[in-house]
């Protein structure tokens, strides 16, 4: 925290009020002086005046008329006037001198008549110097110093307005005209007093002043000094603990007064020991939440350790995008496959890191990707595929999953594996069945044709032989039977047949296979009845697959009814799907056994006992056949009472694939 | 192993003897006249000397397979026209494909098939 600098500040409030009161002081030190010297200068002039005046009228004008020439100096009327004046003069002490004076021809200088002055040694030396002589008679007077003098002639009464100065020294002067009985001014009397004296009583009023002064300026500095000392500390105080309080809260004011400052001190104090005891259960709190946030922490890292221990011990490569398509996660596998370590997968596009190739070689555009299929059509996506990146090209199987969370896509996960070694196993095992079913069937087509050529010419044989030759007839069949069954069912596994795609009239379909299925159905005297659209239905997918679906069920429902039992087949369309029904009346599948018949080479207990030559395979081949053509088929069923298989097929058609074998 | 006269001539091209004899039984049993090759390359020569109404060939064979021959046939004048009925046990989509390329009348697979399913599908052939 910044230190606040209080001394400055309390130097510049020193400094203002100081110079504030010096300003005010000053101010009225020199009113006071004007008005008081202007007091002294006026009680001066009024004295002046008033001795003036009564000196005017106590001399009598007629005897001071007599009084013309040297001569008359020494007669009474002049001895009377002078011991008049003089007796004035001892009348108001702190009167210099009181004469009179008379007009000459020049306008500026006045002649004396008499003065109350005798000649006198003021300066001690022994002597009479010339400005101690008193002044004579008919001496002439300079008056331009002195300017109120001539207008005394004007009948007024007056004083000079200044000390002014002549020989005998410095004075402050008052007038009056003395007037004969005509009214005229025939001389004036003048009044002295002597300009030192106001001098110096004005000299000590202003040493005085500037004393009082001088003592205001050493002591108000000094009493402002201590009395902001007074105001301020408390703030200092404050201040200090304030700033200090940030890095020690268990600051406090020690201020022990009954005022604002004290009152600010307690409060602040209470508060300071109320954030202490905040600021301290909160540390403990957030100790404790610390703790707990480690504990969560070290948690989830033991969490993400085993997460990742888990992901990478996959077998699978696992490549995880965020809904903008950038990969977030890629495990061990994942690097292996792709020949690239993850922290440099992260972040980027898939498409930046790996190119994707069908099963047949074709690079797919970036909508055609699994993972960008899975992430905009928020469905699963998997095949094969291939993995094509800059050293290498490899088989994957990709499973692409979208991540959803209440309705929001968040991402989608890729997991692949490298396929090589499979395919191998694949092809190989491919050119082992191709094989063992070409080389299964040749014996069996030279049995089949040979019985053939025998039973046509069966003339001579006993019914034993021909009983003999229908058994081996027939034993050739399901041989065939089974091999293509086994055959099929291998493709299928392998994901390894064909669907074409052509335009099939699936009612006239379904009448074919009824009418190739009647001869089977007559053994048993079985009724076949049927449902189908007025219209065909056109459907756009593979006759043979769906001639398999028609011949397997119908040949199931055949097999398994009582006899002079009833088989239903219904066909229609019910958009979006197309809707193959195929009922029986016969022994129903048992509760126990519901659940299996979908498996390969499972034959259920009934069904052996009906039919012990079935291969266990017709109802799988089925349904893994529909649900290549994204269509489901399930069934209701009740033992002895019959089974009704429903399938039902998307109308838009089925998927064209391509294939290495169809399925025969 | 040229049966002589005017009947219908078919040419059965197969490695198995035993097939061969069958079916060539059947065949003349059915009146027709019947020619007989053990590999592709004698299917072929046979082809080109005695000019049958229809060849059955199969495809697994020594020396030069069905595909081989037909192939070759095709490049023939006469061969280019001949209708071949790929007669085998071999069900790989792939070569059949292919001999659909090359031009076949129909493909059957033996063991599926009666002899006289055949003889009666050859007739139909022959009928157009």
């Amino acid at each position: 925290m910044k230190k606040i600098k209080i001394i400055s500040f309390k130097t510049k409030l020193i400094l203002t009020l100081e110079l504030l009161v010096i300003i005010i002081l000053t101010t009225l030190g020199i009113l006071t002086y004007n008005i008081r010297q202007s007091l002294i200068r006026q009680v001066s002039e009024t004295k002046l005046l008033a001795i003036a005046s009564s000196t005017a009228a106590v001399i009598d004008s007629e005897k001071l008329s007599s009084v013309q020439t040297e001569v008359d100096t020494t007669g009474d009327s002049y001895r009377e006037i002078r011991q008049t004046l003089k007796k004035i003069k001892t009348a108001n002490p702190g009167i210099d001198d009181v004469y009179l004076m008379k007009k000459t021809v020049y306008k500026n200088i006045l002649k004396f008549i008499v003065s109350a002055s005798d000649a006198e040694d003021k300066n001690g030396n022994g002597s009479i110097e010339e400005n101690e002589q008193g002044a004579f008679f008919e001496e002439e007077y300079e008056i331009s110093a002195f300017p109120e003098m001539a207008n005394v002639f004007n009948n007024v009464v007056t004083t000079d307005k200044k000390i002014s100065c002549d020989k005998w020294g410095c004075w402050l002067s008052g007038y009056a005209p003395i007037i004969d009985k005509n009214g005229a001014v025939i001389a004036i009397v003048g009044v002295d007093i002597p300009g030192e004296e106001i001098i110096s009583y004005e000299k000590e009023m202003r040493k005085a002043l500037l004393e009082i002064l001088g003592t205001i300026f050493i002591l108000f500095p000094l009493f402002l000094f201590f009395y902001l000392q007074y105001i301020l500390r408390p703030i200092s105080k404050i201040t200090k603990s304030i700033s200090e309080f940030g890095g020690n809260l268990k600051t406090r004011i020690n201020l022990n007064r009954d005022d604002e400052f004290g009152l600010i001190a307690k409060t602040f104090n209470q508060m300071a020991l109320d954030l202490e005891i905040l600021y301290t259960q909160m540390e403990k709190r957030v100790d404790y939440k610390t703790k707990e946030l480690a504990e969560i922490a070290k948690r989830a890292l033991e969490e993400k350790a085993k997460e990742e221990a888990f992901l990478d011990s996959v077998g699978e490569g696992m490549i995880a995008i965020d809904k903008e398509g950038k990969v977030i996660m890629a495990n061990k596998q994942a690097e292996n496959i792709l020949g690239k370590l993850s922290e440099n997968m992260l972040g980027k596009r898939t498409d930046e890191i790996y190119n994707v190739e069908d099963e047949f070689g074709k690079k797919l555009l970036k909508g055609e990707r699994p993972l960008q299929k899975a992430l905009f059509e928020k469905r699963k996506i998997s095949g094969k595929y291939y993995c094509v990146h800059a050293v290498s090209k490899i088989p994957v199987f990709i499973t692409a999953s979208p991540v959803i969370c209440s309705d929001e896509i968040l991402g989608a996960i890729l997991v692949f594996r490298d396929i090589t070694r499979e395919n191998e196993i694949d092809k190989a095992k491919t050119e082992f069945v191709s094989l063992a079913s070409h080389q299964l069937r040749t014996p069996l087509s030279i049995i089949s044709w040979h019985s053939e050529a025998l039973s046509e010419d069966r003339e001579g044989f006993s019914e034993k032989q021909k009983t003999y030759l229908e058994k081996i007839s027939h034993a050739t069949k399901r041989m065939v039977d089974l091999v293509r069954a086994l055959l099929n069912t291998t493709r299928l596994e392998m994901g390894t047949f064909s669907i074409d795609e052509k335009e099939v009239d699936l009612v006239k379909l379904a009448e074919d296979i009824l009418e190739d299925i009647k001869p089977l159905s007559l053994i048993q005297n079985i009724s076949l009845e049927k449902k189908f659209s007025d219209k065909a239905i056109i459907f756009k997918g593979d006759p043979q697959l769906l001639a398999m679906i028609f011949q397997n069920l119908l040949a199931n429902a055949i097999k398994y009814s009582k006899r002079d039992g009833k088989v239903f087949l219904e066909v229609i369309k019910k958009s979006p799907n197309i809707i193959i029904k195929v009922a029986d009346q016969g022994i129903g599948i048992t509760e126990k056994q519901k659940a299996e018949i979908f498996t390969r080479f499972f034959r259920a207990d009934n069904a052996k006992e009906k039919d012990a030559e079935g291969t266990g395979l017709g109802l799988y081949i089925i349904k893994t056949i529909v649900e290549n053509l994204s269509g489901t088929i399930f069934f209701d069923s009740a033992e002895n009472k019959g089974t009704t298989f429903t399938i039902t097929l998307p109308e838009v058609g089925m998927p064209k694939k391509e294939g290495t074998r169809k399925l025969i | 192993m040229t049966n002589s006269g005017n009947q219908k001539k078919i040419l059965i091209v197969d490695d198995e003897e035993d097939m061969r004899e069958i079916l060539s039984d059947k065949f003349l049993t059915c009146g027709f006249s019947v020619v007989l090759a053990k590999d592709g390359e004698e299917g072929l020569r046979m082809a080109l000397e005695s000019h049958p109404l229809v060849i059955l060939l199969d495809i697994a064979m020594p020396k030069m397979d069905g595909l081989q021959m037909l192939e070759k046939l095709r490049h023939d004048e006469w061969g280019n026209n001949v209708p071949v009925v790929l007669l085998t046990n071999i069900s790989d989509m792939q070569k059949i494909d292919e001999a659909q390329k090359l031009g076949i009348q129909e493909y059957m697979l033996k063991a599926e098939w009666k002899m006289a399913q055949i003889v009666d599908r050859v007739k139909e052939i022959i009928n157009k």
